[in-house]
């Protein structure tokens, strides 16, 4: 027998089981000091270190402990319910101020009447918000017809055969085209021929529009 | 699990004063002897004992009734111990009373041997510590102390054993060992 199986009944030993000291351990021993010291303190922890008294505690301790417990369960169940009270009526409060701070429409409208009535000279004039208008408005029907315009003009390069009157230009492009681009060229004819009444109708609805839109009549004092 | 410890939980939760007095007298020789040892102070043990059952009674209601009802209060005790020194780390001025230690074992032969094994205790650290005294002091199975340290049994066992080499070295050291015997076991 090794110290290491030595100890290791030791350790068993202390552990509490009934170890059983065999010659070869009886030997090893008695040729080791140090293993034979350990086995002896042994006995220091199976018998004397149990028979020191445990530290008590004073005698009424679990009398104070009960009531101290008890009074912090009533405490934390008072608690409880005053922070649910006080997070039901913070959720009440701001459902409230949510409903009078961000629904003003019918005291806004009385505000403006009001205003009408006591400072008429400070409410925008009316002229002037129709001129606006329907200058935001020519200048959309502008841009929409320029962009109509650019489309329109492409197409025609395309279509190059069409004898379109006033476009003389195009016909500088008489060299023969590959079956291919006579297709396309075809193609963009039938489109111009297709698109030409639409664009006739807009260009005339953008006439009447412009001619129907009131003139502004400005007030020469303000 | 002990159908025991059920029943009395259950009055518990439901505040019977009776049931709440009972549990506490249970355990609180356990709970404050552990507590005694780790923080090597009586009043801090005390205080420490009193908030290990404030914190049992508050979280009474998330204890696995599948499991024992000692080791759950053990672990807490531990882990509360553990707070308290790191807290008292913090605070130098306390350390001059550390040694106030309760029990004082009267002074024959044995009794200073065995105080000689608390001091050797105190020395080691903290997880050592508690191993030792639950299993040597309070007699507690390894798996119940495996259960409230939150380790596995073998981790528990090779813990036992450095500390029993530890404290047996440090006897040997203050020539407490050669005075107990020679003689063969």
């Amino acid at each position: 027998m090794n110290c290491l199986e030595c100890q290791d009944l030791l350790q068993r030993r202390l552990d509490g089981e009934a170890v059983i000291i065999s010659p070869a351990m009886r030997q090893h021993l008695v040729a080791c000091p140090s293993c034979r010291v350990l086995h002896a303190s042994a006995q220091v922890f199976l018998g004397d270190l149990r028979s020191v008294p445990a530290p008590a505690l004073a005698g009424d301790f679990s009398q104070r402990m009960t009531v101290i417990v008890l009074r912090d369960r009533r405490q934390r169940k008072r608690l409880r319910l005053v922070a649910t009270v006080a997070l039901a009526a913070s959720l009440l409060i701001m459902a409230l101020a949510g409903y009078f701070v961000s629904g003003p429409g019918p005291v806004a409208k009385v505000n403006i009447e009001k205003m009408r009535i006591d400072h008429p000279d400070q409410l925008p004039h009316l002229a002037l918000s129709v001129d606006d208008t329907r200058q935001a408005l020519a200048s959309l029907s502008e841009r929409w017809a320029d962009r109509a315009r650019e489309q329109a003009k492409n197409f025609l390069a395309a279509a190059k055969p069409i004898d379109i009157p006033g476009v003389d230009f195009l016909q500088d492009m008489a060299e023969p085209l590959e079956p291919a681009a006579q297709s396309l060229q075809q193609a963009g004819q039938g489109v111009a021929e297709s698109l030409q009444p639409v664009t006739t109708s807009a260009g005339k609805a953008l006439a009447y529009l412009l001619r129907d839109l009131p003139v502004p009549v400005f007030d020469k004092g303000s | 699990m002990s159908a025991e410890d059920v029943l009395l939980v259950g009055c518990c939760l439901r505040g019977e004063p009776g049931a709440v007095q009972e549990l506490i007298e249970r355990f609180q020789s356990n709970v404050f002897g552990l507590c005694v040892r780790l923080l090597r102070h009586r009043q801090d043990a005390e205080d420490v004992t009193q908030e290990v059952f404030l914190r049992v009674f508050r979280s009474l209601k998330r204890w696995d009734s599948t499991r024992s009802l000692k080791p759950w209060i053990m672990g807490i005790t531990v882990n509360r111990c553990r707070t308290w020194l790191s807290q008292r780390a913090r605070r130098p001025e306390l350390i001059a009373y550390l040694q106030d230690t309760a029990a004082s074992p009267a002074a024959d032969g044995s009794a200073e041997l065995a105080r000689e094994i608390q001091l050797a205790v105190e020395e080691l650290r903290l997880e050592y510590q508690s191993v030792f005294v639950m299993f040597h002091e309070q007699g507690q199975p390894y798996e119940a102390i495996a259960e409230a340290l939150g380790k596995p049994v073998g981790t528990i066992k090779t813990w036992l054993r450095r500390a029993r080499l530890e404290v047996l070295d440090r006897l040997r050291r203050r020539g407490m060992i050669s005075e107990v015997d020679d003689e063969l076991p």
